[in-house]
This record gives structure tokens, C-alpha cells and sequence, in this order.
């Protein structure tokens, strides 16, 4: 522009024209711009805008990273969004001093999950999720979620992240699966169960997952956390069940955080472990799902002769649909075994952990609490 | 009983409109150009309800909220845009259009005053002229983006209804979104 001083207009301007320039800002403007006066201050906050302002920055900004410190008591405490085609760093944002002490001592478990700009952040102590916490790295706001009452010992904890857009709310979803063997080695089956957190309620329920009678559910992890796709939580399990003998195959766990139905997916015919055979010396196997491209992937990672690692990667065309099938994309040779995550170009961002994709908002500027420091 | 002015053919691919603005300008528009603006396009279709097909396309459509100098501005831009009605290009030609569209798009800017980008996004609004509206309000919040509370209160002409400490405190609090602000 060539002017720098403002010229003040005569005619006097309708508000949505004001209201839709401040949907195009970036989050620290907005934010700033709340002291301007006291509609505009009304109106930042306001669910409308909110939304409205998310929906712009999903249009305007494709593919994005955060990157969360490992546990919050080291020093480089900051979380970095970075760029995932050239892996610039875009933004910091520091992390209050306040927070991190929730993190001492506890495992680095990462995120479970990010949506809309929030991440939900559990806190363990061993083994057991201690709290949870929803927060928004730009906006330094968090949400301390009320602890849920049903606590029971467990094998296994899958927890999630996801979100509804039909209503425009959060879920947090742990399921628990509860079991044991016999002991002549059968399984002992229990129900399992989903608890579900709600944030426009504040509250926790307690659903019940149905499945084929006889099946019970491991973990390969003793903690997962779900990749969130096509409105449905996901988590790569071993479905156990015992008729006449003991069958197992691993198979994806699939939440639907709107109904909150769940369903298992088989794996492709190409990826299907073949349980209980020892692979030969130099060889190992790993399984993941991501999200590519927003359709649900399902990844594996063979080695062979202690160097050679391949990579295949499948991609859910039709999810929930009845010609719901596994799309094979490709199968490569690369340089090492970790995977972490999928970018939209399919990279392996290797020094990316936490790697979850992400976009600024304003999500919870009107329900959380502030940090400061 | 006859008309003295030529009746043009009907031809939907250079059929033309009619607009009149605010300081009784006149300008004539190819329709695929006109109708980006819904305004007009509503006020086309209920013409074209109310039976006055016998007028062709000689309607003049008054625009009483928008200045010539404004509306010139944002018919260059819809010309520039891809038209609904034309024929689909190969893929090089569309990244050269865009590419041309990118250069003009930085010159347009450029040449235009702040106040006057919101005298075309208040008229973009008025017409519904929702391409032109993204780019010209994604263009006012880049030149705000870093400035002051001062200097967009000035900017919209709004008036501070804070008290003193009320204010005082939000900027304490926030002190993080105060950073790196320009000099007024």
C-alpha cells in the first residue's frame, strides 16, 4: 500500500463487512483485535466466528505439523508448526510455564490426537492415563477434562481424539479391554468398553463395544493412540477369539465419533501378518495406519537382510461405503524402518515425531482456560 | 410501433448487460462478467420472471450503492477470473492464466489505498460478488494484520468503548498478541 495513515471512511460500514475481513486474519491479530471494542470482541468469540475463521485457514493453509516437546520438562519448551512439503518451520509457540509442571514424571506419550487447532494431551502416571488436557498452542488456552469415574485395572488403553462436524463438537474416546487367560489358556472374555468425553457436555459416558460374541481385543501397543479419518477414529488391533481353537488377526478397530458405533476393517490381502511364524534372522515387520490425502492408510515396513526396508501403503477408496476396498499405491525401497507419519506427498519426515497435521485456530477461545507465562 | 434501435441476436456467449451506478455512469458488461455479481444476477432473473422479455437485453440494471470508479475496479477483476461458460483449457494454459491472474492481481493492489479497498469490498458485498469479496478482504486483513488497535479503530472509524483499565488489563493479559505490532 502506498499510504500509511489511515484515511477514516465517511460512509459508514455494514459490521459483517468488518467481521468478514477479521475472519482472514491469523490468529494473533484476531486476538489482539478483541480490544478494539466490544462487539468485535462479542463477535471473535462467538461459535459463528469461530468456525468461520477455521474453515478460512483450512482453505488458505494445506498441510501443515506440529510438533510437540517430547515431555514438558525439557528445556526447549516450545511447539513448532512446520511445513510438510519442505519441512520449514512456519511458527513457535512457547509453551507457558505453567503448564509443564503437569508433566513431570510422566511417560512421553505424545498427543492422542489433533483437530481443528486442538490437541489433546493425556497425562500418564505408568501405565494409567492420570488427565487429560485439550489445548491450543496459539491461543494458550487449555481444558482440564473432569476425571472420568470409571476406573478399572486394565491390559490395554486406546484413547482418541476426534471431531463431529454434524454438531460441531469434540470427542475424547478410551477404550478399555479387559481379559486374561484361563488357566488352561483360554481367553477369559469380558465386554468391552468405550469411554466417551464430550465437550459441549463436559461429561464422560460409559459405551458399550459391541463386536461378535467371543472376541476380545489387544492392543499392539499396551497404549495406542487412534488416527482420526472420514469422521471415525481407527486403531490397528488384534481381534482374539476362541471357538474351537484360538484365532487371531489383526484387524483395524473403527470408532465412528458421531454415532459412536464400532466395526472392524480388514486388513489387505497383501498386508495380513501371518501370526506365530518367526521371520528369518535380518527380517522384521511393522504395521501403521495413518491418514492420507483424507482417506484412512494402511502402511507396512518390511526389512529384510537387516537393510532393506520397504515400504507399501494402501489407501481406504469409499470408506463406510458397500465397495469399500483397499487401493494398493505404491511399494518402495527407502533408508530406514521408523514411520511416523504420512505428509500429502507421502514423505517420511523422520526427525518428525508427534507428528500430527494441524491448523491454527480459535478453538476454545470461548471455553478455556488461560495460560500465562 | 417498431423499435428504432437494432435489437441485438440473442447469443448467450456475448450477450451484454447494462449496469448504472451510484454517479449515473453507464456500463455494459458481458453477462458471464455480470452475473459473478449475484445481485445482478437476481435482479436479471426477476426481470426475466416478470415478463419482460420484449426489452432483449437493453434492461439497465441500477446500482445506487456503487461509484463508477469501484464498480470499474471490480468488473477488471471478475474479467480476469475463470469464466463458468468457457471452454475448459488444457493444463498449461490454466497455470499461465493463473500466473497472469497472480501478476495482476499484485499490480491491482499495488495502485490501491486502503480506504479504497474497503470502498470495493463494501461494494463487493453489496453486489454478492463472492470471489472478489475473498481476495479483496484477504488483501484488507494482509495491511492489518500488523498494525495497531489504534490504527484500526481509526481505519473503520470505530469508537473505543473500553474503560481505561479495562483495556489495560486485556493488553497485560495478552501480552503475546501485542508483540512485533507496527508503528502507527
Amino acid at each position: 500500500m502506498s499510504q500509511t495513515k489511515p484515511k477514516p471512511t465517511n460512509n459508514h460500514i455494514p459490521e459483517n463487512v468488518e467481521f468478514n475481513i477479521l475472519a482472514w486474519l491469523p490468529v494473533k491479530s484476531v486476538i489482539r483485535f478483541r480490544c478494539v471494542c466490544k462487539p468485535w470482541d462479542s463477535f471473535i468469540i462467538s461459535p459463528y466466528f469461530i468456525s468461520t475463521h477455521l474453515n478460512n485457514n483450512n482453505s488458505k493453509y494445506h498441510g501443515c505439523f506440529i510438533m510437540v516437546p517430547d515431555y514438558f520438562g525439557k528445556k526447549d519448551k516450545v511447539c513448532k508448526v512446520v511445513c510438510d512439503r519442505t519441512y520449514d518451520i512456519i511458527s513457535e509457540y512457547p509453551v507457558p510455564s505453567g503448564f509443564d509442571r503437569f508433566y513431570l514424571g510422566s511417560l512421553s506419550a505424545g498427543i492422542v490426537g489433533s483437530c481443528n487447532g486442538l490437541l489433546c494431551i493425556p497425562h500418564y502416571k505408568g501405565y494409567c492415563v492420570d488427565v487429560i488436557y485439550l489445548y491450543n498452542p496459539v491461543i494458550r488456552k487449555f481444558k482440564r477434562l473432569p476425571d472420568s469415574s470409571f476406573s478399572e485395572r486394565y491390559d490395554w488403553v486406546a484413547a482418541g481424539f476426534g471431531y463431529q462436524s454434524k454438531t460441531n463438537d469434540y470427542k475424547v474416546i478410551r477404550i478399555y479391554c479387559l481379559g486374561g487367560f484361563t488357566k488352561f489358556g483360554e481367553p477369559k472374555i469380558k465386554c468391552q468398553y468405550a469411554d466417551v468425553y464430550t465437550l459441549s457436555s463436559n461429561s464422560w459416558r460409559r459405551v458399550e463395544i459391541s463386536l461378535r460374541p467371543n472376541v476380545r481385543l489387544h492392543g499392539n501397543e499396551s497404549i495406542s493412540h487412534a488416527t482420526f479419518a472420514c469422521g471415525a477414529l481407527h486403531w490397528l488391533v488384534d481381534f482374539i477369539e476362541y471357538e474351537d481353537e484360538l484365532q487371531c488377526e489383526t484387524k483395524i478397530l473403527s470408532f465412528d465419533v458421531y454415532n459412536e458405533k464400532s466395526r472392524d476393517i480388514a486388513l489387505p490381502d497383501g498386508g495380513r501378518t501371518t501370526q506365530h511364524i518367526a521371520l528369518p534372522d535380518g527380517c522384521s515387520r511393522t504395521q501403521h495406519i495413518a491418514v492420507f490425502r483424507g482417506k484412512l492408510a494402511f502402511i507396512t515396513v518390511n526389512t529384510v537382510n537387516y537393510d532393506d526396508h520397504y515400504i507399501t501403503m494402501w489407501v481406504m477408496e469409499e470408506y463406510g461405503d458397500v465397495h469399500e476396498s483397499w487401493n494398493k499405491l505404491f511399494s518402495l525401497l527407502i533408508e530406514t524402518a521408523f514411520f511416523y507419519g504420512c505428509t500429502r506427498y507421502a514423505g517420511l519426515p523422520d526427525a518428525l515425531q508427534g507428528n500430527s497435521t494441524y491448523v491454527e485456530s480459535l478453538v476454545l477461545l470461548d471455553g478455556g482456560t488461560e495460560l500465562s507465562g | 410501433m417498431s423499435n428504432t434501435s437494432e435489437n441485438p441476436k440473442p447469443s448467450s456467449s456475448s450477450a451484454k448487460m447494462t449496469l448504472k451506478t451510484s454517479d449515473n455512469e453507464l456500463f455494459e458488461v458481458e453477462e458471464a462478467v455480470a452475473m459473478k455479481f449475484c445481485t445482478v444476477k437476481q435482479y436479471f432473473e426477476d426481470e426475466k420472471d416478470s415478463d419482460v422479455a420484449a426489452r432483449g437485453s437493453t434492461t439497465v440494471i441500477p446500482l445506487p450503492n456503487v461509484h463508477s470508479a469501484v464498480l470499474a475496479t471490480l468488473i477488471s477483476y471478475g474479467k480476469k477470473l475463470p469464466q463458468s461458460n468457457a471452454v475448459a483449457d488444457n493444463h498449461e494454459e490454466e497455470e499461465t492464466k493463473k500466473k497472469e491472474r497472480k501478476k495482476y492481481e499484485q499490480g491491482l493492489l499495488k495502485n490501491l489505498m486502503p480506504g479504497e479497498l474497503l470502498d470495493l469490498i463494501s461494494a463487493a458485498n453489496y453486489l454478492d460478488f463472492k470471489e472478489g469479496l475473498e481476495f479483496f478482504n484477504q488483501a484488507l486483513a494482509d495491511h492489518i494484520q500488523n498494525k495497531s488497535v489504534e490504527y484500526v479503530r481509526k481505519f473503520f472509524g470505530i469508537k473505543n468503548d473500553y474503560e481505561p483499565h479495562e483495556e489495560e488489563k486485556y493488553r497485560e493479559e495478552y501480552a503475546w498478541a501485542f508483540e512485533g505490532v507496527d508503528e502507527d
